[in-house]
């Protein structure tokens, strides 16, 4: 009896060492600072965990009552003075309950000149969905925009802010150029060659990669907030309720019976995508890269969301002639993840370096 | 400002600018509930904020009294006030303390807001993905960056 015991826990124990990985800790993290949302992305065990909050708050004045309803709802607020400040889908929801437009710390990628709150309220957010670094000095890659070539501003203090936040919860923090980090996390298997595109809230930012080297990278003023701004404006609506619909009901294949506001969405879509790619041609004319073979087109963002925006992207780089001949146009498999998963892939492979 | 207040702001300074209740206490041998006692004060006054995992940080006002406070002499050139040596009440020696331009007021130099509430820390939204999505990025990018 003990013999047969002995002979079946054996077999057991050698496939369970056999089929078991061990997981290993991947330190270093990824974050990404969009107009629209911020993620942070970190290995956890076997999984990759992704803590996101939305770019967005409403100030509205203390009230008890609406205090206990925050609560009662999982609304996510900050208390100052005499004002609550909804943040987040709360900010939205209420916004539009009360007819009004949400306030953004960023705007078009950086830190808003315009809101005196944006820079507290940011840091809260990336200290929330950050957390607390798992060593002192555990690296994080941080999204930045690439320099705009359509408007008059630049991303210094806005990269030197995060920066040194970062730094002060004892992290070591490096940026790394949003149109990277899609090539980073969606072109591994072309050897981080190709375009990467990411649509998002505040900007447009595209990058021309190497084997992992940008060749060309820049930024566009515009994004998903400037079509619903555009829209609001000629239906006569809210910013925030424009944005909300767009996130729930926008299908661009749509062809019958459009309405008022799909229509507008629709129009302004196309109007973005013909400014994003006929900026691109001029930069990769203006560039003369070469690269040796057709390219891998990749598009990312909250903005690429709706149904038939990919294609309209390729109808609209179609008819653009691009100076590189086009393999392939795709849209990531997880358009708000991708900033984050590039961050992080370049954060676990700058931390294992330290290793070696 | 209480001299026990500025003692707290002091030794702040000296932790870096920033530090948990326990360290403040640890360092200035306070109990730890008179530390925070004095800590919230000083969070009132906006010399102090908290962040949400609960750490004191000096705002710039708070630098600004601790600088103010400590000096043993003042000059002035070019319109920059440099800050001497300071001495704290302990009769360690503080770091000098960067060129303050003197046209900046008070006022420019105050923190936004400092919040006082938040329930950050409640349902925050997770997602999770399978490393299989990553990790042929991370293999690619150490093989290429070698």
């Amino acid at each position: 009896m003990k013999k047969t015991l002995k002979t079946k826990r054996k077999p057991q124990e050698r496939s369970l060492s056999q089929t078991m990985t061990i997981p290993t800790q991947q330190f270093g993290k990824g974050l990404d600072v969009g107009t629209a949302f911020i993620y942070a992305a970190q290995k956890v065990g076997d999984a990759v965990a992704f803590r996101i909050e939305r770019d967005a708050f409403l100030d509205i004045p203390y009230n008890d009552h609406l205090k206990t309803i925050f609560e009662r709802d999982n609304v996510r607020y900050i208390e100052k003075d005499n004002q609550l400040y909804a943040i987040g889908n709360g900010a939205l929801r209420f916004a539009n309950l009360f007819q009004r437009s949400v306030r953004r710390p960023l705007e078009r990628g950086v830190m808003s000149p315009k809101e005196k709150e944006a820079l507290p309220i940011i840091k809260l957010i990336i200290e929330n969905v950050l957390g607390s670094h798992r060593h002192p000095g555990e690296i994080v890659y941080y999204s930045i925009p690439a320099e705009p070539i359509d408007a008059d501003f630049d991303v210094l203090y806005h990269q030197h802010i995060i920066n040194d936040f970062l730094f002060g919860l004892g992290y070591t923090p490096k940026p790394i150029h949003e149109g990277l980090a899609v090539i980073y996390a969606e072109l591994a298997e072309e050897n981080f060659t190709g375009l990467g595109l990411s649509f998002g809230g505040g900007m447009t930012n595209v990058c021309l990669a190497n084997l992992s080297v940008p060749v060309v990278n820049f930024s566009i003023a515009r994004g998903g907030d400037w079509i619903d701004k555009q829209v609001a404006r000629v239906v006569n609506q809210p910013v925030s309720a424009v944005t909300a619909w767009k996130e729930s009901n926008l299908n661009l294949d749509k062809k019958e019976h459009p309405s008022r506001i799909e229509q507008a969405l629709s129009i302004y879509y196309d109007i973005l995508l013909e400014y994003v790619i006929g900026h691109l041609k001029q930069e990769l004319e203006a560039s003369a890269a070469h690269l040796e073979k057709p390219l891998s087109v990749v598009v990312t963002g909250g903005t690429a969301k709706p149904n038939g925006f990919l294609k309209r992207f390729q109808e609209a780089l179609a008819s653009a002639q691009l100076p590189f001949e086009v393999e392939r146009v795709f849209l990531a498999p997880q358009l708000l993840h991708s900033v984050a998963k590039g961050a992080l892939i370049a954060a676990i492979a700058d931390e294992s370096k330290r290793k070696l | 400002m209480t001299p026990r207040e500025f003692e707290i702001l002091n030794t702040m300074y000296q932790l870096g600018g920033s530090a948990s209740a326990q360290a403040i206490s640890k360092k200035t041998g306070l109990s730890l509930l008179y530390s925070q006692v004095l800590s919230q004060a000083l969070l009132k006054q906006r010399l102090l904020e908290q962040t949400a995992n609960r750490l004191f940080v000096l705002t710039a006002q708070g630098r600004l009294v601790v600088g103010r406070r400590s000096k043993v002499g003042e000059t002035s050139a070019l319109g920059l006030t440099e800050a001497a040596h300071l001495v704290s009440r302990h009769t360690s020696i503080l770091p000098i303390l960067p060129l303050e331009p003197s046209f900046l007021s008070e006022k420019f130099m105050e923190e936004p807001v400092s919040f006082i509430q938040h329930n950050f820390n409640k349902n925050q939204t997770v997602e999770l993905a399978d490393t299989r999505s990553i990790q042929a990025g991370i293999d690619g990018l150490i093989s290429i960056k070698k």
